[in-house]
This record gives C-alpha cells, sequence and structure tokens, in this order.
C-alpha cells in the first residue's frame, strides 16, 4: 500500500528549504513573464505558481543535457596518425543527487518514456546514472495550464508512476502520495505530515471529480481515442494533408528540441589544437532536420520535410508505441505547439489524417 | 557490450583494435584484418556490424566479411566515403582503431539447413553476405544448392576476386558474375544482376535468397526472386541506414517501430514490406 | 610536417582574421600546429607557396580575379573566411544597384575614373571552394575546429541546421517570443555560432547565409505576422545574402 500524508504548506515549505540546503533543488520558474525554465530554487514557492504553463525545455536536461561528453580520449599525436595509442576515460560516473519538484503529471509521463527507452537492452549509463540520482517530486493539475497543452487527450493527465513523491494542492496542505520506495522514506522524514483523515479523503475525491469535469473538453481534442493512433496513422501514409503540413514546416527543429519525449541524439569527436586530447560528445538532434537521415556516401533517407514531419509524427504516435506496449511517445504537454512559427499542432495534424480526403472518417 | 565498454560503465566506449593487414581492393575499398587488443573473439553472426572508431574523427558502421569461423579476428571491407572511412584509409598496419560491436540482428544460417541457397550481392553489398556465404560452405553438406550472384558497375569495382575464382572452381558452387558496364578485359556476362536469374532454373518451394546491395538493387531482385515464386518470409535482405549509436538509442535509422542497428540490418523481406 | 598556412584578404573589413588574432589562448597552439607563411594582418607577407589559405573578404573588382585565382592554383586546400567570402555578406547589397550607380554614390562624379567595381561575389562563385568558415564575423572556435580538422585530414564540421536548434539548447526565449520588436532569421540560417545575437538580446541578422532547404516563404509569413510588410522581410533576409546563391529563392 503505497502511503498518503497531509502536509501543511508550511512545513513542506521547510522540508523543501532543508533539501535545498543539502543538494540541488530545481522547479518550474518564470524567466520572463510567461516563459518557465527548470532552475534552482531555495523553497516550494514555484508551486504556487498560478500561471505556470511547460517549461521551454522539459525535465530531460537534467537527465540527458543538450551536449555531453561520453567519453575523453588521449594519444600522443594525432590519433588519426600512425603509431598512436589512445586511451578512452568514460564519462558516465554516478553524478549528484538532484530533486526535481513541481514536475507536472504530462512531464512525469515522459520521463518514464525516455527511462523506458534508455533502459532497452543496452543501458545507457549516462542517462540512468542521472535518473538514478534524481528525485521526482510531481505535481497534480487541477486546470489546464495552457490553451496548447492537451494532456487529457493522450492519457497524461493523471500518472500512475514515475514520480516519488505527488503532491495534490488542498489550499492550505499538500496531499503527499508515495510512488516509490524513495518516496516513502522522504515521507516519514517530512515533519508535521499526518495521515489523511476521512475529510481530507473527501476533499481529493471531490478534486479528482473537478479534475475530470475541468479537462473534459480538453479530451475532445482528439477526435478519437489515442490508442486508435497507430491504427489510424497506418492507414494514412499517403494522406495529401502530409504535404500540405510539409509545406508550411520549415524544418527548423525546434518541436523535436523542446519535446520531452525526444531523445535522439546526434555525436561528434572535438580535439584540442594540440591533438593528444579530446572527446567523444553527444548533442540534441531532431528527426525534422535535413540531414538526419543522411548517411556519410551522401544518401538522405527522408530527404523532403513533409517526410521527416511525417516522421515525426510516426515515431510518437505509431512506431514507438508498437515498439513498447503501446505507449504514446506524446504526452499532449503542447510545447511543440507553443514553439512551432506555423503552429503545427499534432491534435490537429492527427485529426486531419484520421479523415479521408474529401473529409469523411476513416 | 565490448570490454572496455564494460570497465568503463558506457555502451558508447570502443576497445582498441590492431590493423594487423590492409590490402586495397579497388578504387574506393581497402580490405582490413583486424585483432581486438583484449583478445578476445567478436563472436558475431553473419550479417552483423561493427561501429569502428577513429579517434577524433568519428565513428562508422561497417559490416564483418569474414565468417564467425575465423580463428583470429576479424575482417572489414570498407570504403572509403566519409570521414571515418577516409581516415582509416590512412592507417597502417599496426596502427589502432576504436571497435563497439557486433551489433545487429545477422542472417541465421541453422533456420535454412536443407534449402537451395541463393546469394544475390551487389557491389559492397558482397561485404556482409561473405561472411554468410563462408558460413554456408564450411557446411556445405548441410545444404543443397550453392548459387552465388554478383553484380558490380565494372570490372574495376569487383571485390574479392580470388574467392570469386575459389566459387567459380568449385564444383558444387553455381557461381554467376555480372558487370553493368564492361571493358576490354572483361569475357563475362554484361548487365545489372538481375539478368542474372535466366542462368539458373531455381525451386521456389526449397530455395531460400539471401540480397545485399543498393537499394534500388533490392526493388528489382524481390520482383524478381517474387516472380520465381520464393516465398516473402524465404527472402532476406540487408537494409542500409544511418546507424550512428549502434544501440537503439540515437534514432537515426528508425525504419517504422524498428530500429535497423538493432532488429537489422538483416531481415526477412515479409518483415520489410510491414515497415 | 606541419601545413603551410596563409591567410589573404579580398574586400572586407578584414575583421576576421582580428578573430584569429583574437584567439588569446589558442594563438601558440595554432602556431605551434601550423606553419603560419601569410598573414597580413600579422605580419609582412613573405611566402610564395602554401598547402592551405584562409581566404577573407569578397571579390568586387575584376583585379581581385586573377589574383583569388592563383591563391588557388597554389592551395591545395581553399578555405573561405567569414561571410563576404562564403556568400558575398553586407559588401553585395550593393548588387541591388548598378556599378555606375555604386561608384557615383560612394566617389561622385570622378569615381569612375580612378575605380572599378563588379557586383559583389563569395569567392567560391569565382573559384572552387573545398570549406566554409560561415559569420561576421568568424566564430574563434570554428576556425580552431577547422584548423584541428585539417590537421587530421577530415571534413570540418559545418552545421546545416538553422540557429533555432542552437537557441532550444541553450534554453533561449524565441525572440518571437519576447516582448521587443526584433525580426529573426534565425529558422533559415545556418548555426555554428551558438545562437550568440539570440543569446544576448538581439535577433539573427543572417551573416551564416541560408541553411540547405531553407523554407522563405513560411518564414516571411512569419516576420508578416510579427508587424512588418512584406518587402521589410525580404530585405531582412538580403541584408547578408544578396550575393547568395540561394537568394533568388527568397524573391520568387
Amino acid at each position: 500500500m503505497k502511503s498518503l500524508k497531509i502536509v501543511p504548506k508550511d512545513a513542506f515549505d521547510s522540508f523543501v528549504r532543508s533539501l535545498a540546503e543539502d543538494g540541488e533543488v530545481v522547479a518550474p520558474v518564470a524567466r520572463e513573464p510567461g516563459q518557465y525554465v527548470y532552475d534552482s530554487v531555495s523553497d516550494a514557492s514555484a508551486l504556487e505558481d498560478e500561471d505556470y504553463i511547460p517549461t521551454l525545455n522539459p525535465p530531460k536536461k537534467y537527465f540527458m543535457p543538450a551536449e555531453e561528453v561520453l567519453f575523453k580520449f588521449t594519444g600522443k599525436g594525432a590519433p588519426t596518425h600512425s603509431g598512436v595509442e589512445v586511451e578512452t576515460e568514460a564519462q558516465a560516473e554516478a553524478e549528484e543527487e538532484i530533486v526535481l519538484l513541481g514536475v507536472r503529471p504530462c512531464d512525469v509521463a515522459a520521463i518514464r518514456l525516455t527511462d523506458q527507452a534508455f533502459e532497452d537492452t543496452y543501458e545507457d549509463e549516462h542517462y540512468l546514472n542521472r535518473r538514478d540520482a534524481a528525485t521526482i517530486i510531481a505535481m497534480n493539475c487541477q486546470e489546464l495550464c495552457d490553451e496548447h497543452a492537451f494532456c487529457a487527450a493522450m492519457g497524461s493527465l493523471k500518472v500512475e508512476a514515475g514520480y516519488d513523491l505527488l503532491l495534490t494542492d488542498l489550499g492550505d496542505a499538500w496531499a503527499v502520495a508515495a510512488g516509490t520506495e524513495k518516496g516513502e522514506q522522504l515521507l516519514q522524514q517530512i515533519p508535521g505530515a499526518r495521515d489523511a483523515d476521512a475529510a481530507a479523503q473527501k476533499k481529493l475525491q471531490d478534486l479528482t471529480d473537478q479534475q475530470e469535469e475541468n479537462f473534459e473538453n480538453v479530451k475532445d481534442r482528439l477526435d478519437f481515442p489515442a490508442e486508435d493512433l497507430p491504427e489510424i496513422l497506418g492507414e494514412a501514409e499517403d494522406h495529401p494533408a502530409w504535404q500540405e503540413f510539409g509545406d508550411e514546416c520549415m524544418g527548423c527543429g525546434r518541436c523535436n528540441l523542446v519535446c520531452p519525449t525526444c531523445f535522439c541524439f546526434d555525436v561528434l569527436d572535438e580535439v584540442d589544437l594540440g591533438l593528444e586530447e579530446g572527446e567523444r560528445k553527444r548533442q540534441w538532434d531532431g528527426c525534422t532536420l535535413l540531414e538526419f537521415a543522411m548517411v556519410a556516401g551522401g544518401e538522405n533517407f527522408r530527404e523532403d520535410r513533409d517526410e521527416r514531419l511525417r516522421h515525426r509524427f510516426y515515431r510518437k504516435a505509431k512506431y514507438l508505441p508498437e515498439r513498447y506496449d503501446g505507449d504514446m511517445y506524446c504526452t499532449g504537454c503542447g510545447r511543440c505547439i507553443r514553439t512551432c512559427l506555423v503552429d503545427i499542432d499534432p491534435a490537429e495534424v492527427f485529426n486531419t489524417v484520421a479523415e479521408k480526403p474529401g473529409g469523411e472518417a476513416s | 557490450m565490448t570490454k572496455a565498454a564494460e570497465q568503463q560503465g558506457s555502451v558508447y566506449v570502443p576497445e582498441p583494435a590492431t590493423i594487423v593487414d590492409k590490402k586495397r581492393m579497388t578504387e574506393e575499398e581497402t580490405w582490413y584484418d583486424l585483432r581486438l587488443d583484449s583478445g578476445e573473439q567478436l563472436d558475431h553472426d553473419p550479417g552483423q556490424f561493427v561501429e569502428v572508431s577513429v579517434f577524433g574523427v568519428g565513428e562508422a558502421p561497417i559490416s564483418i566479411s569474414s565468417p564467425p569461423s575465423k580463428e583470429d579476428g576479424f575482417e572489414l571491407c570498407i570504403r572509403h566515403v566519409g570521414n571515418v572511412t577516409n581516415a582509416i584509409k590512412k592507417l597502417g598496419m599496426g596502427d589502432k582503431v576504436g571497435i563497439r560491436g557486433p551489433f545487429g540482428t545477422g542472417f541465421d544460417p541453422d533456420a535454412v539447413v536443407g534449402k537451395d541457397i541463393l546469394f544475390v550481392a551487389g557491389g559492397l553489398g558482397l561485404v556482409p553476405l561473405r561472411s554468410l556465404i563462408w558460413t554456408v560452405l564450411e557446411r556445405r553438406e548441410d545444404y543443397e544448392r550453392v548459387i552465388i550472384f554478383y553484380g558490380t558497375r565494372s570490372p574495376a569495382t569487383i571485390l574479392y576476386e580470388d574467392e570469386l575464382k575459389q566459387w567459380e572452381n568449385d564444383p558444387t558452387v553455381e557461381y554467376h558474375g555480372t558487370v553493368d558496364m564492361a571493358d576490354d578485359t572483361w569475357k563475362g556476362n554484361v548487365g545489372v544482376v538481375t539478368t542474372l536469374f535466366s542462368r539458373v532454373d531455381l525451386d521456389p518451394d526449397n530455395t531460400v535468397a539471401f540480397i545485399c546491395g543498393p537499394d534500388i538493387m533490392f526493388r528489382f531482385v524481390v520482383q524478381e526472386t517474387e516472380k520465381v515464386g520464393i516465398p516473402d518470409d524465404m527472402t532476406f535482405l540487408s537494409m542500409e541506414r544511418r546507424m550512428k549509436c549502434g544501440i537503439g538509442k540515437c534514432g537515426h535509422c528508425q525504419e517504422g517501430s524498428v530500429y535497423i542497428c538493432r532488429e537489422g540490418p538483416c531481415f526477412s523481406y515479409e518483415q520489410i514490406k510491414a515497415l | 610536417m606541419k601545413p603551410r598556412v596563409g591567410i589573404f584578404s579580398f574586400s572586407s573589413c578584414e575583421g576576421c582574421q582580428l578573430q584569429i588574432l583574437n584567439m588569446e589562448n589558442e594563438l601558440l597552439d595554432i602556431v605551434g600546429a601550423i606553419d603560419l607563411v601569410t598573414f597580413r594582418e600579422a605580419m609582412d607577407p613573405v611566402a610564395r607557396d602554401y598547402d592551405v589559405a584562409f581566404v577573407e573578404g569578397s571579390i568586387t573588382r575584376e583585379s581581385e580575379i586573377p589574383m583569388l585565382e592563383e591563391i588557388r592554383r597554389k592551395a591545395d586546400v581553399l578555405v573561405a573566411l567569414g561571410a563576404c567570402a562564403t556568400i558575398g555578406g553586407v559588401n553585395a547589397m550593393k548588387n541591388k544597384f548598378s556599378p555606375e550607380e555604386n561608384l557615383q554614390e560612394v566617389y561622385g562624379d570622378a569615381g569612375s575614373e580612378y575605380y572599378d567595381t563588379i557586383p559583389t561575389r563569395g569567392i567560391d562563385e569565382v573559384v572552387d571552394v573545398d570549406y566554409y568558415i560561415h559569420g561576421c564575423p568568424i566564430d574563434r572556435t570554428d576556425f580552431a575546429q577547422t584548423v584541428t580538422s585539417l590537421l587530421l585530414g577530415k571534413r570540418p564540421y559545418t552545421p546545416n541546421f538553422p540557429v533555432c536548434v542552437e537557441c532550444r539548447l541553450k534554453e533561449n526565449v524565441c525572440v518571437y517570443d519576447r516582448d521587443d520588436d526584433e525580426i529573426c532569421l534565425g529558422p533559415v540560417i545556418r548555426a555554428g555560432c551558438s545562437a550568440v545575437c539570440p543569446s544576448f538580446g538581439s535577433a539573427c541578422i543572417g551573416c551564416r547565409g541560408y541553411v540547405d532547404q531553407a523554407n522563405f516563404d513560411s518564414l516571411i509569413k512569419v516576420m508578416v505576422e510579427h508587424g512588418i510588410d512584406e518587402e521589410e522581410a525580404k530585405k531582412k533576409l538580403r541584408m547578408f545574402n544578396t550575393g547568395n546563391a540561394k537568394a533568388q529563392e527568397v524573391e520568387a
């Protein structure tokens, strides 16, 4: 049985303050009005920001930084020249502990999805070590945070797993649910935490009912249940709308880079001018970018913008779901819509290609 | 995971290997014989690949061309087309490269015992098939007919010429070669590789085809295998994509729900059709 | 053997050469790795032959053409250095007018007696160019990266994705989401500058040239939505790129 406790807000704030004294705590904070980023905080005030919308970049930056060194190498003389011995040194050591505070359910869902990809067969220690060192204190959403978000349609409004603690706002207190053993232990340490009495239970239930109501119209952003997407897309490969979306698309990669479930990367070698020390690093990449599927000989397997855009949507809602037990790799967080300068909206794209050209539903 | 990666706790760290022999095969391709410095064997399946590193330049996916039975080390045949493969060109015997792998899913010789085996290779496509051809020939009695079709652009671009002669002279192998464009020295067949299908009678009920070459060649060759009546699940291909990490993470080689570097590069035609 | 390297200059402010001189931390490593034989900004011209030529500046006078051709003949590797050399740069803005008008505007009535001028071109419209170091001015780490790549015998890394990518990697607030009225060319301009202008409160003005497959129609629409008219939008796209071979696509 997972524990549930009620913690007065001032007690929780003290708890966060003590966490921040012992280590790093990050939460969504406004860099400018309406522009949020995960950044260091010293208390729990970020949880009370009523203007919150999803952060510019998702919390994946803490597990898979935009750029990171995979390993370093040293070799006397140019490594490409004859007779050079090269030593390698991996850079995947255990990481500093970090607490992510106020992670919304859409991002909790996304973290579970990227965990799954990096755990798949070959464990990616770079990601997983950082992930192990992180504590996720999630926070339920009572109202839609942003016009672009369609989380409820993608099934990521409520999360059952992926967090250590999950907060629900009861007004003067937080309902704090543990999701993991780590969360259970943390919960024991919160001073002033008390068991949820009948009144609190009732209030939680009311909030859940209210949430259901508040998000009812968000579910309608998709004309069909999200789990139908793989099949719908299976029928829609030659839909003429792809060309139209592709004509609008700038192939700029912004949607990929801000996506909490995009984890593709490019790999680059860098060497110092003395040619003795270098590193191999990886950097976020995006499948809508021109050279993403280009091989060394110059052949590009997705040369046109519309093919690349279509690939992105298929990866989110067909390819990866087929690979991972039906899990949608779109959480409906809406970041891609907000960042897209030509307003390409996945929900709209999915609805459009689900219709047979001419208007009839397929 | 390679030994170096295991020791260092990262699937991205290559282990050192030494070039023990090399030979220029054509204008564009060089053959290499390599040993892992750890002394371990790669322990690969025919059709699998390794990621070859030249530190400071990068990594490139290269098919393993030697059969798993080769006792020390492994062989690669590298076409010099990109940064990494051009840097390898400058390396000589005794020089080091980094190796990760073997990666991907290869061809399974056990699954086709008792069959007539048809190999269709175009250009560099002979490289991954060579590993399987030798594996089949080593246990020749396990199979019925062995037929090899090999097509290249010109006589100058033919790979493994000595071995082709061996196969040509082997009474248990039906070898047929062709070139798209002949020169004065060429006495053999001229035309694309599909023209060779008219030279043999194939038994659609007992033939399994292994095809490797450029994408455009696939499309024409499978038309022929379909015409013969070889079932799609008895037709196997190896696909080329941008395989960067080799372990199904970086996303570049995704095609449908599979990563070519993981579930491929070898697939049955039935699987490819579903992608 | 260290490669013999020459740095040459045509019509430009020579600011890219200056960027190299400004590489205080790396300069000793650079001169240790290469044999610098010609570098006008820093030394008297001495060399008659060289393996690698870095060429800054655009071609705007007839007399520059044979000089550039001579450099190409001597150098095994020719690298275009900076926006003037790679795409014509701001110098090419004059191409919107006739050479006669250019001379009249700059030198007055007597101009044509003393000077000649031709439409500005990036150097690859005159000779073959092996590699490009983009930007106005060039980025110093890009120069260092190019030198190490040449020493390693690999093709220098030149991103073919837009500045937007680097802005997202740095988690910048998009110029179009800021409350100033800046217009940004980031979505169609080649990255490699670490999005330096948007990162410091300015906007991308296009000095690194267009990415391949740039979608000008869409960006012009975006610019118009953000308050400038289509002609103004095209002017912005042309500022550094009038001499860019892909500039016709902007007009189309």
